[in-house]
């Protein structure tokens, strides 16, 4: 190297000895660690947070641990850390909470296992109504590589719970940790994400130092050693001496984003070549739900009803969509309670992370008890509160009257048999086709009537039609069955039947009494998901 | 016969890929009376860019005329499009002969290209940019198609379009629990197809749905980019080594890159036809012909069908243009004119980027130090653009420095001030703070006319080193 281009570059290295010395007495002095070294920050996600013991599910404020009724022991919630993190580095680890927490009495595991098998527990101090914390310095064989955490709640629980965050606050590092650290990021390549597309960063959480932001310092106080102290200069041009520094800036940012791409291009060959299309979908991230859609491409055969995909997670739900290709796929995170009455017979519903949305099993009929077959009510006994009788086609039939929706009414009790019925409504609109409002009802004792069952029907034409809904029957309670119409709509029933359900495995799905629910049969079911048919 | 059948088809994707690019090269080649270096270069991506168009309009002409989807169809439509246009080039070029746009002649730029260090920068670039392309392969080619948006939106309405076999509507969000077990519903239906046609283009070349390799077109755009990027410097008088590091500077960019592999979003499209209409913009200011306002045309409409947001830049493009042709203090003038304006539709309350946007965008500034804190991650803390925007301040100072003396750079730099202007203002006083405050779009926006920032800082730094750097040298090297 010739001697000249020795000055230079001591202003260059000297750069960098100050730059580093000066941020590592930064960070290591007093409290500033806690400034610069990154929380790691660990949100509610679909898949990494799971109940052990209890029931509960992602919704819009977070994880919601709905429990098992009072008397439930306890109730556990394992959350797989994104990535291992070293017990040692981590100092306080805080909790929170919606609104509701203060007085429950909760603890904080711990597991370095992969598969959670065993764990540590401490008891979690609750400084306010939504914040809880865990100081590690006190707890004993805080140690090892954390993969999991996980929340226990002693005792049973009425109320749902909501926990938003986790907050794993760093330890103040020692000098060759911190280097380490340093240096670990620099290498560190993380695979792609979803946010990929929209910035690339060091990796998955926020890092201590960026290295656009470093390497810019560098190369303008090296520029700036270089245009101030002459003998650095050692007569070469002004335009070089800058150009040097932000040259070899950009290089090595460049190099590193190159070793970053290469291991990238690495993981993308091994895991997908030689693969055939199929083969790299079942391997991906989400081979599970490809999984399930493929599956039910097996069980529907040919056919393509109608399918709604449900889950808080709206990146699941539209996966599931992008997998069913050109079978048409509608997604919501909307209750079902909302939008149950729009499910028409034979559609499909993929449960995806649904919380709220709860499944009884139905007792298939005792066998001891009798069926007398269907049931059919006479058009005095089935009018409405708004209802007329007028003769078409030389029978009569209800006729919903003008200024009024109520068309049809009629109660009966829960005999002959406990188990899955079907109500059968015959309905014909005028000329122009109108809509409806089928609802099944129940009542028990002096209880309240609670919705079991709606469905908004398309009345289409003159032509009679006979629309179905399956509902479920328990022994002794009182059962309604109504249909409301659009006010001033042409509307009328021939006839009311209902009879029981030859049905095998059915289910009765809903979001919480009072809001109606719907009877569906399981076509398939996974980890991931179920697929229902709607009865 | 499986291996048989995958080589077919990746020969099939090649050739419909090559096919409409040849016909686009033509076109450009007969309608661009340019002469010198980076003719070629420019011809190639230019031509790139027009077989994109031409892919994505054979599609929906052949499914407006009942012709259905497949390879021969496409091909039948895509030659008599092609065809059409160059014929039509042909006649251009051969009834005006238009007179010739001769490329800058710079002996020092000629002197530099035979200095060792300068065919030694060369080869170093040439070999960084090669290796980059190659490492994008096997996501580019293996991954089935990767981000959000890309398969969320645009493949699978591809993926419809193919598996239904013709272009059918989609029904908005909003018709979900209504719509008949036939149709499809979608979010943002009001976006453009172009991006979705061109998937299917390559999923017709195939014969099968395979979302691995429907993102063969993003590696053409990238390299219509730096074609583009090349041949205009070259044009501009650059010598090899500095085009070489305008296109080293653009594929180097973490966005450019991961846009590529990650294949599947529009703004790779809108980048492109924002540097198509640059280039015409260019040329425009050079030789002042009907032809680059040709090309200028082209960029903003495409950039209009590659995006429902590609169209917001037409203020910025037809300011430019105007800007271009009048005198700096003229430009002044109207600058002020421009802020009375703006306050006085303050004062009367009428707002309108509202008005523009067709109400989607509006006056709105949230959060605009969340939104500050989220453009200074994307420009100075994150790995999006290395240096590129601590190195922008200086750049704009050799650009403001030698803009007198080269109208083509004092285009660029306009052009780049008012990009530069509405995306930032944009992000700070409108909804899409929260955009720039959560990280998922700034970026994106900064990769749409980054190009164009590449072209304007090559240019800059090279009139910059050639009359106070080289000029030493080359006095000192003749001494010897």
């Amino acid at each position: 190297m010739p001697m000249q281009w020795t000055r230079p570059l001591a202003a260059m290295a000297l750069a960098a000895v100050l730059l580093w010395s000066g941020f590592t007495t930064f960070v290591l002095l007093g409290d500033n660690y806690q400034r610069v070294l990154p929380v790691i920050e660990v949100v509610p996600d679909v898949v990494d947070w799971q109940m052990l013991d209890g029931e509960g599910a992602l919704d819009e404020d977070g994880f919601a641990i709905l429990g098992a009724g009072r008397r439930a022991h306890a109730l556990v919630l394992a959350i797989r850390l994104p990535r291992p993190v070293d017990a040692a580095t981590i100092e306080r680890i805080e909790l929170f909470f919606k609104p509701g927490v203060q007085h429950r009495r909760m603890r904080l595991g711990w597991s370095a296992s992969t598969t959670f098998p065993s764990r540590r527990m401490e008891p979690i101090e609750m400084l306010s109504d939504t914040r809880g914390v865990v100081n590690t310095s006190w707890v004993p064989n805080w140690e090892g590589e954390l993969r999991f955490l996980a929340l226990e709640l002693v005792g049973g629980l009425s109320d749902p719970i909501t926990m938003q965050r986790i907050e794993m606050t760093p330890a103040r590092p020692g000098f060759l940790e911190l280097q380490s650290r340093l240096l670990g990021e620099w290498f560190e390549f993380p695979p792609w994400t979803q946010r990929s597309a929209h910035h690339t960063r060091v990796s998955l959480q926020r890092e201590i130092l960026s290295p656009v932001t470093a390497v810019a310092a560098w190369a303008g106080l090296s520029i700036l050693l270089l245009l101030v102290v002459p003998w650095f200069r050692a007569g070469f041009p002004l335009a070089a001496l800058v150009l040097v520094p932000v040259a070899a800036g950009w290089l090595a940012l460049d190099l590193r984003w190159q070793a970053d791409l290469a291991g990238k291009a690495w993981r993308a060959a091994g895991s997908f070549a030689g693969s055939d299309w199929r083969e790299k979908h079942e391997s991906e991230f989400d081979g599970e739900l490809f999984r399930l859609v493929e599956d039910l491409r097996d069980v529907v055969g040919e056919q393509r009803p109608r399918l709604f995909a449900v889950g808080y997670g709206e990146f699941w739900r539209l996966r599931a969509r992008y997998h069913a290709g050109a079978w048409p796929v509608r997604t919501t995170d909307r209750k079902l309670r909302r939008w149950v009455s729009d499910l028409r017979e034979g559609d499909l519903l993929m449960l995806l992370d649904a919380p709220g949305i709860e499944r009884m099993a139905l007792r298939k009929p005792e066998d001891h008890q009798v069926d007398t077959g269907p049931r059919d009510w006479s058009m005095d006994e089935m009018a409405g509160a708004h209802a007329g009788l007028v003769e078409v086609d030389g029978r009569e039939v209800l006729a919903l009257q003008p200024g009024g929706r109520q068309l049809l009414r009629t109660a009966f009790p829960g005999v002959p048999a406990s188990g899955v019925h079907v109500a059968k409504v015959s309905l014909a609109a005028g000329p122009e086709s109108t809509t409806a409002l089928l609802r099944l009802r129940r009542r028990a004792g002096d209880e309240d009537w609670i919705n079991l069952v709606e469905r908004s029907l398309v009345v289409d034409g003159p032509e009679f039609r006979t629309h179905r809904l399956a509902f479920p029957i328990e022994r002794g309670g009182m059962y309604e069955v109504t249909v409301f119409g659009k006010e001033g709509a042409e509307l009328y029933a021939a006839g009311l039947q209902v009879d029981s359900l030859e049905s095998g495995d059915v289910v009765y799905l809903f979001s919480g009494p009072p809001a109606a629910g719907v009877m569906a049969r399981p076509i398939l079911e996974r980890q991931i998901g179920s697929v229902y048919e709607i009865l | 016969m499986v291996a048989e059948a995958g080589l077919l088809a990746h020969l099939n994707l090649l050739l419909l890929h090559l096919l409409p690019w040849a016909l686009g090269i033509g076109t450009v080649w007969l309608l661009l009376p340019l002469n010198g270096p980076g003719r070629l270069t420019l011809s190639l991506g230019l031509g790139a860019a027009l077989a994109a168009a031409l892919m994505a309009i054979s599609i929906r002409l052949a499914d407006l005329a009942g012709l259905g989807l497949g390879i021969w169809q496409n091909l039948f439509v895509v030659f008599l499009l092609g065809g059409a246009m160059m014929a039509l080039a042909a006649v251009v070029h051969f009834s005006l002969r238009s007179e010739t746009c001769e490329a800058v002649r710079d002996e020092r730029a000629a002197e530099f290209g035979c200095w060792p260090v300068a065919r030694v920068l060369v080869w170093v670039l040439v070999a960084l940019v090669s290796v980059r392309l190659i490492f994008l392969l096997p996501d580019l080619l293996l991954r089935p198609v990767f981000p959000w948006d890309a398969w969320k939106l645009w493949a699978w309405k591809a993926r419809v379009w193919f598996e239904v076999g013709e272009l059918v509507q989609f029904a908005p969000a909003s018709a979900w629990q209504t719509a008949g077990p036939e149709e499809f519903v979608m979010e943002g239906v009001d976006h453009p197809d172009l991006v979705s046609l061109i998937m299917l283009w390559s999923a017709i070349a195939i014969g099968a749905w395979d979302d691995s390799l429907i993102g063969f077109a993003w590696l053409m755009a990238g390299m219509s980019a730096g074609l583009m990027v090349f041949g205009l410097l070259r044009h501009l008088g650059t010598p090899v080594a500095m085009a070489w590091l305008g296109v080293y500077s653009l594929i180097s960019a973490p966005m450019v890159s991961t846009h590529i592999a990650l294949f599947g979003y529009a703004d790779m499209w809108v980048m492109l036809y924002f540097l198509v209409f640059s280039v015409g913009l260019v040329l425009w200011v050079r030789c002042r012909a009907w032809w680059p306002l040709v090309v200028m045309v082209l960029g903003v409409v495409m950039m209009a069908l590659a995006k429902d947001t590609g169209i917001y830049w037409l203020p910025v493009m037809v300011s430019a243009w105007l800007g271009v042709m009048l005198s700096n203090r003229v430009l002044l003038v109207l600058l002020v004119a421009g802020g009375l304006l703006a306050a006085g539709f303050a004062a009367v309350g009428f707002d309108p980027l509202a008005w523009l946007s067709s109400g989607r965008y509006g006056l709105d500034p949230r959060e605009p130090v969340a939104a500050l804190q989220g453009i200074g991650r994307h420009m100075f803390t994150w790995l999006d653009w290395h240096l590129a925007w601590y190195l922008l301040p200086a750049i704009i100072v050799l650009a403001l420095m030698q803009a007198g003396k080269m109208p083509e750079l004092r285009g660029l730099l306009v052009l780049s001030l008012l990009a530069l202007a509405v995306a930032l203002g944009g992000f700070l006083v409108t909804r899409a703070a929260e955009y720039a405050a959560d990280g998922t779009l700034f970026s994106r926006i900064l990769l749409q006319f980054y190009p164009v920032l590449v072209l304007l800082s090559v240019l800059a730094l090279w009139r910059w080193l050639r009359d106070r750097f080289f000029a030493e040298l080359v006095d000192a090297h003749a001494m010897d």
